[in-house]
């Protein structure tokens, strides 16, 4: 049995909470990002006004979700970050997507570091719980099938 | 178009030392750092105008930060204090903002104060979550230190080198970290370069910045006219300037929000050269003037990186800059003459600006000992904050009044 | 007549060994190990559960099926591993796909048996013209529920299978459903609790009562409704939590198990909960080109009853493109050892409150 509850709530470091991660929920799940009506400039993660032609004219654009690695490195320096503990090894990429969008992501059962140019997609995956303690999907990727 | 402002003067600078025990609050290191600054100059309290402050966790958790300094230094009531949360270039926004109420001529002394206590966060890692919280919706778990390395990779990949100049970095500020009485490495033995050079976890960790724990700063600036009242001699005049890069990490990539940042990425750091180019021209220099740098390095390349940004040497080259031994003693451009990260460890808002400029300071006084450079009349101080998303650089000039 | 249009499968890529866990807790003969043919078992990773392997299984099933996620009006998710005890996680996944608001979305929760219930639901939303295409998800990860020394450790596993249901386009149509149910408590998790219990322990008759029994009844329903016997069909899927509980069912049936023992993948999967059954399906569907081959699926949820589905495929199964779908699934796996195994699927208890990684 837990009783962490016995003497209530305990205060956390703020960073994620329910609502918070509720709002970017789209952008977590199926990266959709900004695409400026009036320029065409296609943004993640999603804006309110373009920071190219300063319109405000922005409809929400689905990235592409397939891309390439741009350069990708494992985590394992010996402190893992915050809620991903569970995770030995991460391997961390910056991710080019076919429309351009440039992504920092984990890639999931993965270990060692991709050359430039290996195709990967995307798919969901845990991320850490959030503060309030519900779970928090968002976006990973793999190596392409 | 020439803009009108007053020149401002540092007048003291202090820095807390290290080994702090940990039941120390964090009022206690603002007392000390504050009192050991006021100390070298004539001044008392009341005489403090205006003043800026850096924390980043108590910017936070705590409204009226700016009020809680005021109050635990004793200022006069009318001092204003401004709370500033800028992620690790925090010190070089308070510097800023100070800098600005003397320069528009409505103050004549200010207080500029950075802090970073062990309350929660002990170290460098279990603050990463924390440095990317602006953008945490869509950073899932990436730190400072996740960006570093990719960064460090993609340049390395780009502009084809091996670990060597980062290893060559790290040996001349092991060296220079033995010359400075305050580093954490002061009287420690000098690692070999092999140690250095490892293309290992050990060999990145002996490569990179290490950690100091609590620390807090303090700097007074005064006008021109303050000065010339206190009759300084040879006053440091100081100039600064901050640019920005979007906080989310992908968007470094060819940024199509500004012309001038697309032809770059991670490899590259534009904000440095954007804030560089404004500084240079408030403070009338170019990079060729620049006696002695001092730059953010928790990683060697991040050190050539903003040498390059810097336009000290041009896009690319840095690394090998570095080899032909240009930052060392002798060199082009002596950098990080107080051992940079390697010495003073990753403090964030603590000291990562400050104590860049503080030896900027020292080398321009002549008062750097061992390591000073020769006839230095022009320093430029920089740091960054958040991956790079905001950088700040400074200029320290002798003479300038 | 309504049927499925496309299938998505998605399986762990971590295995674990099952002497790997033998070596450490020794509970069972080695030899009982062997005869209920349980060799490997899927392992998730610390950060997939039943609705991140949904995701992928639906991902792959529309993409099979080239339509667009705003054609799809029905999601149902089939789970008894659902993350959630009250909200429904099947709305997570409407998201994470993207499918429109106004589409129905609801959870289905019945054991091993919840796919079938799911398909049974959707095909009456389909049939009844309340729907035109449903997706159903069954998705698993028993793997999570299994406390570190129970015997059932050799087999729970994780895994998921999405079928796309609707009426244009379909390659195997659904002739019939029969069920037969009834309350035999020999798997359950109470409300609370971490772990699942079996009710009815491991080896043997005994354990499989509620099987044997169950799919008696359903099974005559079925052939008397239908007119058919076992030997009409072609492709058998049959329960499979072990390899041994297919050779069970079998007898309960009278079917030849031999029609039904090549597309048993449990022996490298191990029990991926109500996904088993579809995707030893998805495996008959790989291998099948032509129309008008009958194919009966079995399905048996402990402790709720089972489940007879018959399919007959028609020619368009022959252009499905990207096939086989379960195979290099599969082949696709990485062993691991039997610490980070229960790592992976947090039986390790940690401390709760710290301040960060280190603390």
């Amino acid at each position: 049995m837990n009783f962490d509850n016995l003497y209530g709530p305990i205060p956390k470091v703020e960073t994620h909470n329910t609502v918070r991660a509720f709002k970017e929920k789209d952008g977590r799940y199926r990266l959709i990002g900004s695409q400026c009506a009036d320029c065409g400039q296609i943004w993640f993660p999603r804006r309110f006004i373009c920071p190219k032609c300063h319109n405000q004219n922005l409809q929400p654009y689905a990235c592409a979700q397939e891309g390439e690695i741009v350069v990708s490195w494992v985590d394992n320096m010996g402190f893992p970050t915050i809620g991903y503990e569970d995770i030995d090894d991460r391997l961390i990429a910056m991710i080019r997507l076919d429309d351009g969008i440039h992504i920092i992501a984990e890639i999931a059962e993965c270990k060692r570091v991709l050359p430039k140019g290996t195709r990967v997609q995307l798919v969901i995956r845990q991320q850490k719980r959030d503060d309030t303690g519900n779970l928090v999907y968002g976006y990973k990727f793999k190596i392409s099938e | 178009m020439e803009k009108k402002t007053k020149k401002v003067v540092v007048l003291s600078f202090a820095i807390t030392d290290r080994g702090y025990p940990y039941d120390t609050p964090w009022r206690k290191i603002t007392v000390d750092a504050f009192t050991k600054c006021l100390g070298q100059t004539r001044l008392r309290v009341e005489d403090i105008e205006c003043g800026s402050v850096a924390y980043n966790e108590r910017t936070i958790s705590e409204a009226a930060l700016g009020t809680q300094v005021a109050d635990c230094l004793g200022l006069p009531m009318k001092c204003s204090m401004t709370p500033v949360s800028h992620a690790c270039c925090g010190g070089g926004m308070a510097l800023y903002n100070v800098w600005h109420y003397i320069a528009s001529g409505r103050y004549d002394v200010g207080l500029v104060m950075t802090m970073q206590c062990s309350d929660l966060f002990d170290s460098m890692e279990a603050m990463n979550p924390i440095g990317n919280h602006s953008d945490y919706d869509y950073m899932l778990g990436f730190s400072h230190v996740e960006y570093s390395y990719l960064r460090d990779y993609l340049y390395r990949e780009k502009y084809g080198y091996d670990v060597t100049p980062s290893a060559k970095w790290s040996q001349i500020c092991h060296k220079f970290a033995r010359l400075t009485p305050g580093a954490t490495e002061y009287g420690k033995d000098m690692p070999s370069y092999a140690d250095l050079s490892a293309v290992s976890d050990e060999g990145e960790r002996a490569r990179s910045a290490t950690a100091r724990g609590s620390t807090a700063t303090a700097t007074i600036l005064v006008s021109e006219e303050k000065a010339r009242e206190l009759g300084i001699v040879d006053p440091i005049t100081c100039y600064v300037s901050y640019a920005f890069r979007p906080p989310y990490i992908g968007n470094h990539f060819f940024y199509a929000g500004d012309p001038s940042y697309v032809p770059f990425d991670i490899a590259e750091q534009p904000a440095i050269m954007e804030a560089a180019k404004e500084v240079y021209r408030d403070a009338k220099i170019t990079p060729e003037d620049i006696d002695v740098a001092l730059v953010h390095d928790l990683s060697g390349f991040e050190g050539i990186m903003s040498l390059e940004g810097l336009g000290i040497c041009p896009i690319g080259q840095g690394g090998n800059f570095v080899l032909a031994g240009n930052t060392d003693l002798g060199g082009k451009c002596p950098t990080n003459t107080h051992g940079g990260g390697i010495a003073y460890g990753h403090t964030s808002v603590g000291s990562d600006f400050q104590i860049n400029m503080f030896e900027g300071i020292l080398q321009l006084q002549g008062k750097a000992y061992g390591r000073q450079v020769e006839g230095a009349k022009v320093a430029v101080a920089q740091a960054y904050g958040t991956h790079h998303s905001l950088d700040i650089v400074s200029v320290l000039k002798k003479g300038d009044l | 007549m309504s049927g499925i249009i496309a299938y998505g499968v998605s399986i762990p890529k971590y295995r674990v060994d099952a002497n790997e866990i033998w070596d450490v807790w020794k509970n069972v003969s080695k030899e009982i190990l062997q005869k209920m043919g349980m060799k490997e078992r899927t392992v998730t990773g610390p950060d997939e559960d039943p609705i991140t392997l949904g995701a992928e299984s639906a991902r792959r099933c529309l993409k099979q099926a080239g339509i667009s996620e705003k054609d799809v009006d029905g999601l149902i998710f089939a789970s008894e591993t659902n993350p959630y005890a009250t909200k429904a996680a099947a709305t997570v996944l409407q998201d994470i796909l993207g499918l429109k608001k106004t589409c129905f979305v609801t959870d289905v929760q019945n054991s091993h048996r919840s796919g079938f219930d799911a398909i049974r639901i959707a095909k009456s939303l389909i049939d009844s013209g309340t729907c035109r295409k449903v997706l159903v998800i069954a998705a698993d990860c028993l793997n999570q529920y299994i406390s570190p020394g129970h015997v059932y450790e050799y087999a729970a596993a994780a895994g998921s299978c999405s079928l796309l249901l609707g009426t244009e386009g379909v390659i195997a149509e659904i002739d019939d459903m029969r069920f037969a149910s009834e309350d035999k408590p020999n798997w359950y998790r109470l409300t609370g609790e971490r772990f699942l219990q079996l009710g009815a322990g491991f080896v043997g008759y005994i354990s499989n009562w509620g099987l044997m029994d169950s799919l008696k009844v359903s099974w005559a329903d079925f052939a008397k409704a239908n007119g058919v016997a076992p030997e009409d069909y072609e492709f058998i899927a049959l329960p499979q939590g072990t390899v041994v509980q297919s050779f069970m069912s079998s007898g309960a049936i009278k079917c030849d198990p031999y029609s039904a023992i090549p597309y048993v993948i449990s022996e490298s999967t191990g029990d991926m909960g109500s996904a088993t059954v579809l995707v030893s399906l998805c495996n008959i569907l790989d291998l099948i080109d032509d129309g008008d081959k009958k194919i009966l699926a079995v399905g048996y949820g402990w402790g709720d009853g089972s489940a007879v589905m018959g399919l007959t495929t028609t020619p368009a199964i022959g252009s499905v493109e990207n096939r086989p779908v379960v195979i290099p699934l599969l082949e696709n796996k990485e062993m691991l050892p039997y610490a980070k195994v229960l790592k992976y699927e947090k039986k390790i208890d940690r401390n709760t409150k710290g301040l960060s990684s280190y603390y």
